[in-house]
């Protein structure tokens, strides 16, 4: 019992992460086999056809996503795995084809900038909170120090500087 | 005739506009008093003047009098008067006038809701309210001009011009094209005009803002003339996509309600720098802090809201709810340009002077919990903005076009949403300044435990994914501190006043309307938190082709198909076909579902609308839909079923939501008073001037 | 508020950033408008590109060659944008295999071009239908018709023999208005 929530748990976590894990497990089963219009959905639902844009094309209802639903169920027949079919659509209609690209370098592009964007988000947050505890302590210390009403910048200066040496 | 009326009473609306604009900025010049009355009072002319053109446009639609172009493009003779109403935000010219009209009606509203209050920031405030309005309605005027009418020459020519060109006769259609099916859903009836109400609504902080920079008057006047204003705006906002979303899931059939597509995302966006905005001027307000950086952000969300209205409008991205292609892109983007470039311009000057009036002086404060929050939302804003227009960006780059699609925004956006419902709990927790590190853990006892144990049973109950498990768990978390705070609050209140515990809870929202409606708002953002969780998770789906008697299982639930009817509409203006379906659960029937598929025909062609059919409960939605590009038929129609848990809490957390935003922004008696107070003074101030 | 008033001239580092980002992103919106905004071309070069020609038809000219449109310089070219699911298409697909049979040896040749969204066997269904001949290739990426700025299928353009764009039919041509160009290109 514990071994099939782990299993479950694994697989769970990995589909997450890959989100295609199931597709893969799905062809593996291969041969003459029924495909179903869940299998077909199952393919499409992770391509995007160049005629409706922004449409996954398990949902889209025209002509041309017709036939390429049609041309998905044909290529499970023929026992073509999730992945080599995806990679065939993104073939013929490019990199559009998918909800995010798979080309290193776009795929760089696309995600490396928000990432990039978090981490200095952190560091400067993380920066900024510092220095403003930072300061708050500093005058905090020096206030009784400095009596009220000296103006006088070099006398400051002065007992800073005698401050800071002893 | 009523076509010239509307021709000329925009044209006059755009004059006064630009005179409004020009007599206010005279008034600084001058430093005369009656050039400012005479702007307001343009301001009035202008928004009378367009009430005017909108009434023209409403009657001729419904009318239906197809010799305009926009008349014949939205409508045609079979649609109903709630149809005909609907048209007039249907198609982009109309939109674009009932836009203007939406920010003269708000302008006007600030304008003289303020008046005597912060008559030093009117001279701005006019000018950049009415300036927008002035260049959305210039858009009417010469580019979108919704009284275009199809003329005739004498070689039998169509021409489309607002004015008779020489030498042609006026033309009219037999009949219209009718409005897209998908539009025709009540959502649809009300969501366009509350997420343009929510749009112009963020445009009058950003006024009050440019005016305080103008002046120089850099106190938290500007932000408290118009917190009320922010509230509104963002409450408006909210609707609007929550009405969206419903009409998504009821009318696209596609299972969802949520497709991250540059146009809800262009919607959403405003929408993440409004919330930040909501917070961080309760620092400025409390504290004296963040000065600079509420100007920065709202001065963002003006650019955010016109950078939103613009893609929507000019085709430059690629979307499902795009309008057509129209020239307004370019003046669109000069507008853009320039008023942005302004502000900021004015923000460079007064830069020095919106220094920091306090420190931050611990990092357990709820200042500095409320800056981390915003830093979460900027990362949201920057997030969504770049998965909205990085397809462009990658054109211009590589030359290769790419789809955003929600595996990018659910990776980047789901964590981050993470970290901020950990912040709504943890920051109502803490006190202002510092907090000590027994008091925090004492406060974070309950809460705590609360979310651990909700986990535990989800995990019992069966759940193992951990992602919802997490998700659930911080979201909980920041649900039970919200109640935490409530509780606490009439603990209190019985405990010093003597009151029951429900009249106690009662008070205070009584007494601090802002603190505990804003804490009603947490509450419906948990709630519909749980929905998306929830049904984005946890949705299945199958697709199959029954015949009638047969069945399908999914999930516990059975469904059995068990036939079709089909017939004309009784108005006429329809084919309806409809399959009759019962859904079983562990053998009982629960419900009768009738998704069906119509057909509307008119002149121009058959145009094709599926309707899901749901059974929902309070645990998920059983939603049903035709396979619409299958054969349908008693021998054989294909059905597609989602279950989707949870997705009602959505709709409920939205109710929720509302209410909160309504109590927060309710009047106060007291600070009416106190206002009224302010007023006085101020009345025996300007007349000792005069 | 007064405390340093000798950071008063220090300029704003993260606010001329942000005035630089937002430059920087309304000019990549005025770019991609522009783009938007610019019509298919009507006259002057046809853009070049290649293409390559399915081979599994029968009796397809250049079947599985890549072929380019300026090798046919010299020739009249008659580039037609077409998809299996498109019903306009199929007429004009028998008046173009029949055009191009009778006037090849004049020095004409039709490119047909598979719009994008297609390429499946509903296409190889659809010119073994008509039995077509002339080299018909898969629009890869939609680069072609992105090249053309085409908006739907059918579009067709006619290019002369010094590679310019005589005419363009954004629907269905009639097959004696072809006829008529073509005579005006001296093609009879």
């Amino acid at each position: 019992m514990r071994k099939t929530y782990l299993a479950a748990a694994l697989i769970a976590l990995i589909s997450t992460i890959t989100g295609i894990a199931v597709g893969i497990a799905g062809a593996q089963d291969g041969g003459d086999r029924t495909v179903t219009d869940d299998d077909v959905n199952r393919v499409a639902r992770q391509l995007y056809c160049p005629i409706c844009e922004n449409v996954p094309l398990d949902v889209c209802g025209t002509r041309a996503c017709i036939d390429a639903r049609n041309e998905i169920r044909q290529m499970l027949e023929d026992g073509m795995s999730d992945e080599e079919i995806i990679a065939v659509f993104v073939e013929r209609w490019g990199e559009r084809a998918v909800a995010t690209p798979r080309d290193p370098t776009l795929s760089f592009l696309v995600w490396a900038l928000p990432l990039t964007a978090i981490v200095i988000a952190v560091a400067l947050l993380v920066w900024q909170l510092y220095s403003w505890s930072e300061r708050r302590t500093r005058p905090a210390q020096q206030a009784p120090a400095i009596q009220p009403g000296t103006d006088d910048k070099y006398r400051q200066r002065l007992e800073r500087e005698i401050r800071e040496r002893s | 005739m009523l076509a010239e009326i509307g021709i000329v009473t925009e044209t006059l609306a755009l004059l006064a506009a630009v005179y409004a604009v020009v007599a206010a900025l005279w008034s600084v010049q001058k430093r005369e008093r009656r050039w400012l009355h005479s702007a307001r009072n343009a301001v009035a002319v202008s928004w009378l003047m367009i009430t005017a053109a909108l009434l023209a446009l409403l009657i001729e639609l419904i009318n239906a009098d197809f010799s305009l172009l926009y008349v014949y493009n939205t409508t045609d003779r079979a649609s109903d008067l709630a149809l005909r109403i609907t048209a007039l935000w249907g198609g982009q010219a109309g939109s674009l006038l009932f836009w203007s009209w939406i920010m003269g009606a708000f302008a006007l509203a600030a304008v003289l809701s303020n008046w005597d209050t912060d008559r030093r920031f009117m001279p701005y405030v006019i000018a950049v309210t009415i300036g927008t309005l002035a260049f959305f309605l210039s858009l009417t005027v010469f580019f979108e001009n919704p009284f275009d009418r199809f003329w005739q020459d004498p070689s039998g020519n169509v021409i489309v011009s607002a004015l008779q060109p020489p030498n042609t006769w006026p033309l009219a259609q037999r009949d219209g094209l009718g409005m897209n099916p998908l539009l025709r859903h009540p959502g649809m009836l009300i969501h366009p005009p509350t997420l343009y109400l929510g749009y112009v609504g963020l445009v009058i902080p950003f006024a009050f803002a440019v005016a305080a920079l103008a002046t120089g008057d850099l106190s938290p006047r500007w932000i408290r003339a118009t917190k009320t204003w922010a509230l509104i705006a963002w409450l408006f906002l909210s609707l609007g996509l929550l009405l969206g979303m419903r009409w998504a899931y009821d009318v696209l059939g596609w299972g969802g309600y949520w497709g991250w597509d540059p146009v809800e995302n262009s919607a959403l966006l405003p929408w993440l720098t409004g919330t930040a905005f909501l917070h961080s001027v309760l620092i400025q307000e409390k504290r004296g802090m963040l000065k600079k950086w509420n100007m920065v952000l709202i001065i963002i969300t003006y650019l955010l809201v016109v950078l939103g209205t613009f893609s929507t409008r000019s085709g430059i991205v690629s979307s499902v709810h795009s309008f057509a292609e129209s020239p307004i892109g370019g003046p669109m983007l000069v507008f853009l340009a320039v008023s942005v470039g302004i502000a900021l311009w004015l923000l460079f000057r007064r830069w020095d002077s919106l220094r920091s009036e306090a420190e931050l002086d611990s990092v357990f404060s709820r200042e500095a919990f409320f800056i981390i929050n915003n830093m979460l939302f900027a990362g949201l804003t920057i997030a969504t903005f770049w998965g909205t227009y990085a397809p462009i960006f990658s054109e211009l780059l590589t030359g290769e076009k790419i789809t955003m699609g929600p595996p990018y925004f659910e990776s980047v956006n789901g964590p981050l949403f993470g970290v901020l419902f950990l912040l709504m709990g943890l920051a109502p927790l803490l006190a202002w300044r510092r907090t000590s590190t027994r008091h925090l853990i004492r406060a974070l006892a309950i809460p705590t435990v609360l979310a651990l144990a909700l986990v535990v049973v989800i995990f019992i109950s069966g759940t193992r994914h951990p992602v919802a498990l997490l998700g659930f768990g911080v979201v909980g978390f920041a649900g039970f501190s919200t109640l935490a705070e409530y509780w606490k609050g009439a603990v209190a209140r019985h405990r010093s006043r003597g009151e029951p515990y429900l009249l106690g809870l009662l008070n205070l929202f009584k007494r601090n309307r802002h603190r505990y409606g804003g804490y009603l708002i947490h509450l419906g953002i948990v709630i519909i938190a749980f929905g998306i969780i929830g049904s984005s998770i946890f949705q299945e789906e199958t697709q199959q082709r029954l015949a009638a008697g047969e069945s399908l299982v999914i999930d516990g639930y059975e469904m059995v198909f068990e036939g079709l009817d089909q017939g004309m509409a009784p108005d006429g203006s329809k084919y309806v076909v409809q399959a009759r379906v019962s859904v079983y659960q562990n053998g009982q029937l629960v419900a009768r579902l009738n998704p069906r598929r119509d057909i509307f025909i008119n002149p121009h062609g058959a145009q094709d609308l599926t309707s899901p059919s749901v059974y929902s409960t309070v645990g998920g939605d059983f939603y049903v839909i035709l396979v619409s590009w299958e054969e349908i038929g008693d021998e054989g129609t294909t059905f597609k079923v989602y279950l989707n848990p949870l997705v009602g809490w959505i709709w409920w957390g939205g109710v929720i939501l509302v209410i909160g935003t309504l109590i927060a922004v309710w009047p106060d008696r007291r600070e009416s008073r106190i206002r009224s107070r302010a007023l006085a003074t101020g009345l025996a101030g300007s007349s000792e001037v005069a | 508020m007064s405390e340093e008033p000798a950071k008063k001239s220090r300029i704003p580092i993260g606010l001329v950033l942000l005035a630089v980002l937002i430059v920087a992103v309304l000019a990549v919106m005025a770019w991609r408008l522009s783009i938007v905004s610019q019509g298919r071309p009507t006259s002057g070069p046809a853009p070049d590109f290649s293409m390559t020609v399915f081979d599994d038809i029968e009796g397809m000219e250049y079947a599985g060659e890549t072929i380019t449109l300026s090798q046919f310089r010299g020739q009249i070219v008659i580039l037609n944008f077409w998809a299996s699911w498109c019903d306009p298409c199929r007429d004009e697909a028998e008046a173009l295999e029949n055009i191009w049979r009778l006037y090849r040896d004049q020095g004409l040749i039709v490119i047909g071009v598979d719009h994008a969204a297609d390429g499946g066997p509903a296409a190889r269904e659809y010119m073994l239908e008509f039995g077509i001949s002339y080299p018909n290739g898969l629009d890869m990426g939609s680069k072609i018709g992105d090249l053309y700025h085409i908006t739907g299928v059918p579009e067709t353009f006619v290019i002369d023999r010094d590679g310019n764009i005589v005419e363009v039919f954004v629907r269905p041509f009639r097959e004696s208005e072809m006829l008529d160009i073509l005579e005006r290109l001296g093609v009879e």
